[in-house]
């Protein structure tokens, strides 16, 4: 890197949006989305299916052609030309089934800009990383599944991009795969990229994610780490049980009660129950309840919440 | 055993209503599948087998009789249009070369005299024997239109050699009747043997066709052979480079490629490659076509940068069609089908297998600017006359690159 590029890079945020809304068929995507991604950082944005992080993703890469309002910056540039700062992995499955692994690898390269004998070069040591010892002369319909993702998010990272997009990585992918890859991202964050990415996987994303942004009808919801989350969710404590009989009179009175109390019913099935409780006192105003309506019941646990619950009270 | 029977019967059943509920869920291939016969049969019905129709003819007459032009004025399905007796033979060839006419006719001078002699008479006709489709039509339909007025000429005949015969069989009679009165007897022989003597010397030929076509092509007659190519090749082209870069987009956006190009570049690029890739299709194509052209004995002086522009035209206007095309269908079979519903017209009308002239005016209307016709007139004139190619191509090549990057904003490049 030259000193002018190295002086470029500290001056300018890697990525910035500001106020973006987008529209789709008359319904409002995005509305008003101001982002800050800085380097060295991993985040990781969650939200319902349809809350428009996929939409995000796609506006940051230039794949969707222009947002309506506001301003996505890549080091200080507009997004659609700083397009080789960024490599975006798309969900699905990109290469060309057709050719062999070494000719994607060239041809990905290309599109990106890079030279054939640069990108086989950079395929090699990113398979290294991403533990994909193949013969380069297979074709990708002979890969597994695991191996088809791992070969995809190399494809997009030929170039050595700056800012790594990656829409929903995990999605089909084992615990061992899914670990895989979550070290090749912190490797990735260790070389001083910045690194943006979707997931259902929520506990996983806590864990490895320095920044949650939780997306929620086109809006940040949330942008913090999961402590604050908790906070503004006022929800330090998961409590769950399972009755061994509930009448419909019972779970009417429960619901109102927690209305009442400001007690989230998280998840109920059947017998089951989660409660989201803000304070551990609230476990025994709810046992309280249940002895006065005469229910028996198992507790099945009482923890501090992960992200897939506080998501769920989100 | 009655189970399995049944069980076998569910899955048929299931099998086909699958099929059917794609065909109608899938609005665009059913939309498609219904419009393809509707174009081309309506085509067929209402355009390209016309019962009436007229053909601009200019006439040269030089007999200027009252025979000459109502002889023209007569013709069943043909437009007459007279020109200046200077230069017209000339003139009229250069009218037909620039397409301004389609046909010439020349009626030398004596027509009238000829026909009054009962003898033959002939009728110059020149053509475009380039123009395949017309040619054709040509070599029949001047002598059927003719028809009428040549039978006019042989009942006029016939009713003259009954009146002869008759006016030798009274003479005949007489000599009978009087052959004592020596002076008539002497004159109604002379009479008779004048008669007769008409009927010996009457032209056959003129019994057979009283006037003579001499179609005389305004191109070298070698020319028919070669100028195959100038339609075969725009054709060819227009079917294969719609259905490849057609189906060559959706393959792309299947395999998830569209996605990496846009997340890496300009749209613009892909194009500019997907056009150069086509481009060097449409020349090979045209070598295989050129070659077994040369093979059977036509001969070509084109000049290598006109064909470089007439393939880059091709090449640009079709891929183009085939992008949009691509962006708009949803799979290639649905891409297949509206290649069909464009390539299939677009040739029916071309010239190649109906003549353009004898088409209702509308459609020789839309012939004139629809681009298969204008590629097929572009090839004639870079690869049969060495002429260079005109620039309303690039009209056609930036329409379609405005209504490519439109899609490509509308975001159908997903």
């Amino acid at each position: 890197m030259g000193i002018k590029e190295w002086l470029f890079s500290k001056l300018k945020k890697p990525l910035v949006s500001e106020n973006v809304r987008f529209s789709y068929s008359q319904q409002e995507i995005l509305k008003d989305i101001s982002l800050n991604i800085k380097e060295k950082e991993i985040v990781a944005i969650i939200g319902k299916s349809g809350s428009g992080k996929s939409t995000f993703l796609k506006l940051i890469a230039g794949i969707i052609p222009k947002q309506k309002y506001g301003k996505i910056r890549i080091f200080g540039m507009p997004n659609f030309l700083g397009k080789n700062k960024v490599g975006f992995v798309p969900q699905d499955l990109s290469f060309i089934p057709d050719l062999s692994l070494m000719d994607n690898v060239r041809i990905a390269g290309l599109n990106l800009g890079v030279k054939e004998k640069d990108a086989i070069k950079r395929a090699s040591e990113l398979m290294k990383l991403l533990k994909l010892d193949e013969d380069m002369n297979k074709k990708p319909n002979q890969m597994s599944g695991g191996q088809k993702v791992r070969f995809n998010v190399i494809l997009s990272l030929l170039h050595d991009p700056q800012i790594i997009i990656l829409d929903e990585p995990f999605v089909g992918l084992d615990f061992l795969n899914r670990r895989l890859l979550w070290h090749f991202i912190g490797s990735m964050k260790r070389k001083k990229k910045s690194i943006v990415l979707t997931s259902h996987l929520l506990t996983e994303a806590q864990e490895h994610a320095d920044r949650l942004i939780i997306l929620k009808d086109g809006r940040v919801f949330f942008n913090g780490n999961l402590e604050k989350l908790k906070k503004k969710l006022k929800m330090n404590f998961i409590f769950e049980v399972k009755f061994s009989k509930l009448t419909k009179d019972s779970l009417d009175k429960i619901k109102k009660f927690c209305v009442y109390k400001d007690i989230k019913i998280l998840d109920y099935y059947e017998k089951y129950f989660m409660f989201g409780l803000q304070k551990e006192k609230n476990k025994n105003i709810l046992l309280k309840l249940f002895d006065k309506l005469k229910l028996n019941y198992k507790e099945t646990g009482f923890r501090e919440p992960n992200l897939d619950e506080t998501f769920l009270k989100a | 055993m009655k189970e399995m029977f049944l069980s076998r019967g569910r899955k048929f059943y299931g099998y086909l209503k699958k099929d059917f509920l794609l065909l109608v869920k899938r609005r665009k291939y059913l939309y498609l599948f219904i419009l393809l016969p509707l174009i081309i049969a309506g085509l067929f019905l209402f355009a390209l087998n016309p019962f009436d129709y007229e053909i601009d003819v200019g006439v040269c007459d030089f007999d200027s009789s009252p025979m000459s032009t109502q002889a023209f004025s007569g013709l069943n399905g043909f437009r007459p249009v007279f020109l200046e007796e200077e230069n017209c033979v000339d003139n009229l060839i250069l009218m037909i070369k620039s397409g301004e006419i389609s046909l010439g006719m020349e009626i030398g001078e004596g027509f009238s005299q000829n026909l009054e002699n009962l003898e033959q008479s002939k009728i110059v006709v020149y053509y475009d024997n380039t123009d395949i489709a017309f040619a054709n039509l040509i070599s029949w339909r001047v002598d059927s239109s003719l028809e009428p007025f040549e039978r006019g000429i042989i009942d006029s005949l016939n009713s003259q050699l009954k009146e002869r015969v008759s006016s030798a069989r009274s003479g005949a009679e007489f000599i009978l009747e009087f052959n004592s009165v020596s002076g008539k007897l002497e004159e109604k022989v002379e009479e008779i043997d004048s008669d007769l003597k008409s009927i010996e010397n009457m032209n056959t030929e003129f019994l057979v066709n009283p006037i003579w076509t001499d179609k005389r092509p305004v191109y070298n007659a070698e020319l028919k052979k070669s100028s195959g190519i100038a339609f075969i090749f725009p054709i060819l082209a227009l079917f294969v480079i719609l259905m490849l870069s057609s189906t060559s987009v959706i393959y792309d956006k299947k395999t998830g490629f569209l996605t990496r190009v846009k997340s890496s570049t300009s749209p613009m690029v892909y194009l500019f490659a997907k056009i150069v890739f086509f481009s060097v299709l449409v020349f090979a194509q045209f070598l295989i076509i050129l070659l077994l052209f040369m093979l059977y004995g036509s001969s070509y002086s084109f000049s290598l940068l006109g064909l470089v522009e007439l393939i880059v035209f091709i090449a640009i206007f079709d891929s183009l069609f085939g992008v949009i095309i691509g962006l708009v269908s949803n799979n290639e079979g649905i891409a297949v089908l509206f290649s069909l519903i464009i390539a299939f017209p677009l040739m029916l009308i071309s010239g190649v297998f109906f003549p353009i002239q004898t088409l209702p005016d509308a459609v020789q209307y839309l012939g004139k600017i629809l681009p298969l016709n204008y590629q097929i007139l572009t090839s004639k004139s870079v690869l049969l006359f060495n002429q260079g190619i005109p620039n309303t191509w690039m009209y056609f090549a930036a329409g379609l690159f405005i209504v490519v990057w439109w899609l490509i904003k509308k975001d159908k490049f997903s």
